[in-house]
């Protein structure tokens, strides 16, 4: 059993989440040509050791990460919000930038903190 | 005479006499006793017969090691075969059954194989049966035969057999959490739980059996209060204590499968109500102690497998624990210092004891301790060969050459005359640490020369967050064992990092200082390392794995042969496989090939092992996950409605839908076509709640539909609704349908419901991982809206009457493709309603939105304005029809394979605008002319009829994977015949005119079909326009 730690949501067996594929890959634009997008979709390594997967706590949060892990030994090194803003928004334990936002208090930075302020937030802030 | 209960002794409940049955004969014995136990205590020597050769077997340990005496418990359904007796608990009524015999062990028919064993060797019946004529003439014919042979082979050879009828027993899963896991409660296990108990650490301590103690049983009853003591003080430290619970495998991350076994020791009747069988436990644990303990093995020698012969430590259990003195007249072979305890044992509770050890000497103490007691001692002797049948009541004795350097090698001993009757010979050729747990997490155990066995190289794996203890780390001896518990326990507390409680600090000094002041004195004299007794000539059959009936020859034969890798020899051989998993006879076995080999032990490597560490049932794997529990079930809203208005239900994916609502005296075939048919004609209702259902909000949603769609959708207006196809990175079709624009910067989409969790997932994966600069959120409602489907020509007049508001439905407010909000005159005001005017069935109709909790209300009125105009509820098989005659396709069509061109939408594609999959939908592979395309399918003959699956074939050609094949077959009450929809090469272009077959070989139809523009009802649309 992986127990991977959802930023999240804290520490989960790996049965929540279903793996998504290759993070390492950037998918070109939308109008990059056929040869770069034959390559995003269908190239991918086999690695034997550290690889950069999607993962998405599917049961859960439904959040999309970015799991760092060991493919020999499954041992995870890292696990961050795919979408970038989030990973700063967890690591600042889901406090809102105080320039931002009239609609929401400030949530206690708990790992078992309710997935739902966490996913609403990012919106709050462009605004 | 053979085994006997004592008078007095033992931790049996002398109180609590209980009858059970061994092959429906009844026997007496006590609760605390095992099957084993009890069998010995009735004298039952002979209980199983042996896998290949059906030789007699008696009970052979006392514990999870044994490969004698297998049973089957149970009968029926229930039964549960190849259980060892010595695991099994004992209970008032307990059936137990001797197997692999005709027509009982005792006296069984398949023992003639015994006289043939020469024959048998490991490989037998390949090297035999396979390509050897007559049996196998040439790659044709030969399989054949084989198999033939190989089914008599199989029923000849094997264990008990399973019962082919369901598991009548409950099974349930549970899941926990520790700071520790401790796995075994003997002396170190107990000690190392007490320890990280007193760290203020929350523990959980396995026990296989339902006594704990481990080895401490086998002790006689002055050490019982030290035993108590232990179990007491771990208790009051509130250390959670599992017996009857194997730990059968540990995984990565502290995650560690147990299973309980609840009720297998209960009668029926004393089982508590709702009780599973079994409990399958998933543990996450932050730290595992592994103190499994020893087990103690045997060596081989002829006939070292008839009942009688057991291990040493196996009869001083018996002797203590269940107070059951296995025999009259006992010989004790060993080649270490553990087996004197026993024997002396059992000449205090009265047996007649002979020691036969094979080395040249031991201590004084011992020896004096022997001559006090009347115990006969012959050092430098082994076993040569055993005799008697069924069971032992003789062996004799044997002697190294004077000049052999290896005791190991063949030949190295002499039968040189003495034979000592007995009635009882119990074997100790040492120690094996039970490795297993340690082995599934990777650690590759090396060989102790001194203490010959296998060592796990450290006690202590930081990285594995695991440790081990006691004689599982190869530590001997009690003091010493509770020593390596005790700062086991106090690693892992350093390691968990809990603040420890105030005792803490001065049980670990304690710990050290006891252990400065301890010595190991359970070894006086080295072991002498023995696997086999080889004498020059050979008196019966010396097994190594007793289970497998795989002898040292078969080993000597397999290293003649090449299989000299300890994971060869297992393949080869078949040694430690299966239940027993080498756990008696794996070291034996390596030591023959050692020898064999001319090589060391050092250079040894045992296999790998697997988990379970003991068999599993496969029912407490399942748990309560079987039959309607295998898989969720989902039901609409309408669900109870559907039914008590007739309905007669089927599958879709999880979904239950209404299938068909039979009129009296109506089959499916009747139904579905009245249905269709008043849909055409008047108007039907349909709940088509289990589309997927997403909201989408935010100001970049425009943005995001249009990248997603695969057709234009910057500019749809607010009201209107628009059909959508969405493909993959790949270019090929991911989903269909429609999407509503509510507002400026809010949708509702609906998806197939067999795509609607997969279309959620790829929209959260396109905004989270790829596009996150739009700003819009995505959220799932298909539990909160449910859907009905009003189709037909009277469906305007039938909704209008619903309607607070009717002239929203008017063709200027409310067209085709367009949606309105607007609210039921039969529900509460400011309950929204939500109206899409869009047609899957190409009959004028709307789509009829609202909140789950308003389904049945919503559905009673508009049923109620349907049943006026003359209209009916129709089904899934009635909408197949309506859809099949429009040409519609679903996710039968779009099975992700075919491009939209393929599914007949290729013109709906914008080619001004990039959206997913834009790129690669134009490699050439997805462009070519051949490729299958949507057509319709009509018989030639309007009578006949084709089945979905069928393969449509050239009529000259009805072979391979033909020109196409068929996705969805209706009959069509509009047309009066048969039609189905399919995929042919090239399209309808290429094949209309021509005649092509369905072919259907599985079920063995073949029909002339036509090929035909899929849109076989109102081509133009003009119906659903009007």
């Amino acid at each position: 059993m992986i127990r991977i730690h959802c930023p999240f949501c804290g520490a989960r067996p790996h049965s929540e989440f279903v793996y998504g594929g290759d993070a390492s890959v950037a998918y070109p634009p939308q109008d990059a040509s056929a040869q770069a997008w034959h390559d995003a979709v269908f190239l991918r390594e086999n690695i034997c050791g550290t690889q950069a997967e999607t993962w998405q706590h599917l049961h859960g949060c439904r959040m999309w990460l970015v799991v760092t892990r060991n493919t020999q030994t499954h041992e995870i090194m890292r696990v961050v919000a795919a979408d970038e803003k989030l990973q700063a928004f967890a690591k600042n334990n889901f406090a809102v930038p105080a320039a931002a936002s009239t609609s929401s208090t400030k949530t206690a930075a708990k790992p078992s903190a309710k997935p739902k302020p966490a996913r609403k937030k990012p919106t709050a802030k462009k605004r | 005479m053979t085994a006997k209960r004592l008078a007095q002794g033992g931790i049996i409940n002398r109180q609590d006499e209980i009858t059970f049955y061994w092959d429906d004969t009844p026997m007496s014995a006590y609760a605390g006793d095992t099957l084993a136990s009890a069998l010995l205590a009735n004298r039952q020597m002979v209980v199983a017969r042996s896998f290949k050769y059906h030789r007699p077997r008696g009970v052979m340990s006392a514990g999870v090691e044994e490969s004698g005496a297998l049973v089957t418990i149970g009968s029926g359904a229930a039964a549960t075969p190849n259980t060892p007796a010595t695991t099994q608990e004992l209970y008032a009524g307990l059936h137990a059954y001797g197997q692999n015999a005709y027509p009982n062990v005792r006296f069984d028919l398949g023992e003639v194989n015994n006289l043939f064993g020469r024959f048998f060797a490991a490989g037998f019946y390949y090297k035999t049966f396979m390509g050897l004529p007559p049996l196998e003439w040439g790659a044709r014919w030969g399989t054949k035969i084989w198999m033939q042979y190989e089914k008599l082979i199989r029923r000849a050879a094997g264990m008990g057999a399973a019962s082919r009828l369901p598991d009548p027993d409950r099974y349930e899963r549970r899941h926990a959490y520790c700071d520790v896991l401790v796995v075994g409660a003997g002396v170190a296990g107990l000690s190392a739980a007490t320890a990280a108990a007193e760290h203020g650490l929350d523990v959980l301590l396995v026990e296989q059996d339902f006594e704990l103690g481990g080895d401490l049983l086998a002790d006689d009853g002055a050490d019982a209060d030290s035993h108590s003591e232990l179990v007491a003080k771990a208790q009051s430290l509130g250390v959670r204590i599992l017996p009857r619970t194997t730990a059968f495998g540990l995984y990565e991350n502290g995650c560690v499968g147990l299973v309980e076994r609840v009720s297998d020791h209960l009668p029926a009747s004393a089982t508590p109500p709702g009780a599973p069988r079994q409990r399958l436990w998933q543990v996450q644990a932050e730290w595992t102690i592994v103190a499994t303990g020893s087990l103690e093995r045997g060596f081989a020698f002829g006939n070292n497998d008839r009942p009688g012969v057991m291990t040493a430590r196996a009869a001083a259990h018996y002797l203590n624990r269940f107070s059951v003195l296995v025999g009259q007249e006992v010989v004790v072979a060993t080649n270490n210092d553990s087996a004197y305890a026993t024997a002396i044992a059992l000449r205090q509770a009265g047996a007649k004891v002979a020691v036969v050890d094979a080395r040249a000497a031991i201590d004084a103490k011992t020896q004096n301790a022997l001559r006090d007691y009347e115990v006969a001692l012959y050092l430098n002797n082994a076993i040569g060969y055993a005799s008697g049948h069924p069971q032992v009541d003789e062996v004799a004795l044997a002697m190294p050459y004077a000049n052999v350097e290896n005791l190991q090698n063949a030949a190295a001993w002499s039968v040189y005359g003495p034979r000592l009757p007995c009635d009882a010979l119990l074997i100790s050729g040492g120690w094996s640490p039970a490795l297993h747990l340690l082995s599934q997490r990777g650690v590759k155990p090396q060989w102790c020369e001194t203490r010959a066995c296998f060592v796990p190289p450290a006690t202590h794996f930081p990285n594995l967050q695991l440790s081990t203890a006691g004689a599982a780390a190869g530590i001997w001896g009690r003091e010493a064992c509770m020593h390596s518990g005790q700062e086991a326990g106090a690693q892992a507390a350093a390691a968990v990092g809990k603040k420890g409680k105030s005792v803490a600090s001065s049980a670990a000094t304690k710990a050290k200082k006891a252990k400065k002041n301890s010595k190991d004195d359970s070894e006086q004299t080295p072991i002498l390392p023995l696997y086999e007794v080889a004498t020059a000539r050979a008196r019966g059959k010396s097994f190594v794995d007793y289970q497998h009936d795989v002898t040292a020859d078969d080993i000597r034969l397999a290293a003649r042969e090449g299989f000299t890798a300890a994971e060869h020899l297992k393949r080869y051989t078949t040694l430690g496989m299966a239940t027993d998993q080498g756990k008696m006879g794996n070291v034996v076995g390596l030591g023959i090939l050692a020898a064999a080999a001319g090589e060391p032990m050092t250079a040894a490597a045992p296999t790998t092992f697997r988990p379970p560490y003991t068999p599993v049932a496969v029912g407490a794997l399942a748990g309560a996950h079987t039959g309607a529990h295998f898989r969720p079930l989902r039901r609409t809203p309408l669900h109870e409605w559907n039914e008590k208005h007739g309905a007669v239900m089927t599958m879709a994916g999880l979904w239950h839908r209404p299938w068909y609502y039979p009129q009296p005296d109506e089959d499916i075939g009747r139904a579905y076509r009245r249905e269709a048919k008043t849909v055409r004609d008047c108007v039907g209702l349909c709940d088509v709640t289990s589309l997927g259902k997403i909201a989408i909000t935010g100001v970049d949603a425009t943005e995001l539909l249009n990248r997603l769609y695969a057709n234009a959708f910057a500019k749809l207006p607010i009201g209107r609704v628009r059909y959508g196809v969405m493909l993959r990175d790949d270019g090929l079709v991911m989903d269909d349908g429609t999407t509503w624009r509510l507002s400026e910067h809010e949708y509702f989409m609906t998806t197939t419901t067999a795509a609607a969790a997969k279309v959620m997932a790829w929209m959260e994966e396109c905004l989270q991982t790829r596009w996150t600069d739009l700003r819009v959120h995505v959220s799932s409602v298909s539990d909160q809206w449910a859907g009905i489907a009003v189709a037909g020509p009277q469906s305007p007049a039938v909704l209008r009457a619903c309607l607070a508001t009717p002239e929203v439905l008017a063709d200027d407010r409310c067209a085709f493709m367009g949606v309105v909000t607007t609210q039921l005159a039969c529900l509460p005001a400011g309950v929204p309603c939500r109206i899409a005017r869009i047609s899957f069935s190409g009959e004028r109709a709307y789509e009829v939105y609202v909140p789950s909790d308003y389904a049945v209300a919503a559905m009673d009125t508009l049923w109620a304005r349907v049943q006026q105009a003359g209209g009916c509820l129709y089904g899934l098989e009635a909408l197949g029809t309506l859809r099949i005659e429009k040409g519609h396709v679903t996710a039968t069509e779009l099975d992700g394979r075919v491009t939209m061109a393929d599914a007949g939408l290729g013109r709906m594609a914008s080619d001004k605008k990039h959206y997913i999959g834009s790129v690669l939908r134009n490699r050439p592979a997805l462009t070519a002319d051949d490729r299958p395309q949507l057509v319709g399918i009509i018989p030639k003959n309007r009578e006949q009829t084709f089945k979905t699956g069928a393969i449509l074939c050239k009529p000259e050609e009805v072979s391979g994977h033909g020109v196409g094949w068929i996705t969805a077959t209706t009959h069509s009450p509009a047309l009066g015949h048969w039609i189905g929809l399919g995929y042919a090469s090239g399209g309808c272009e290429v094949w209309v005119g021509k005649t092509l077959v369905a072919a259907d070989p599985l079920r063995k139809m073949q029909t002339e079909v036509a090929v035909v523009s899929p849109h076989f009802y109102d081509p133009k649309g003009e119906r659903m326009h009007g």
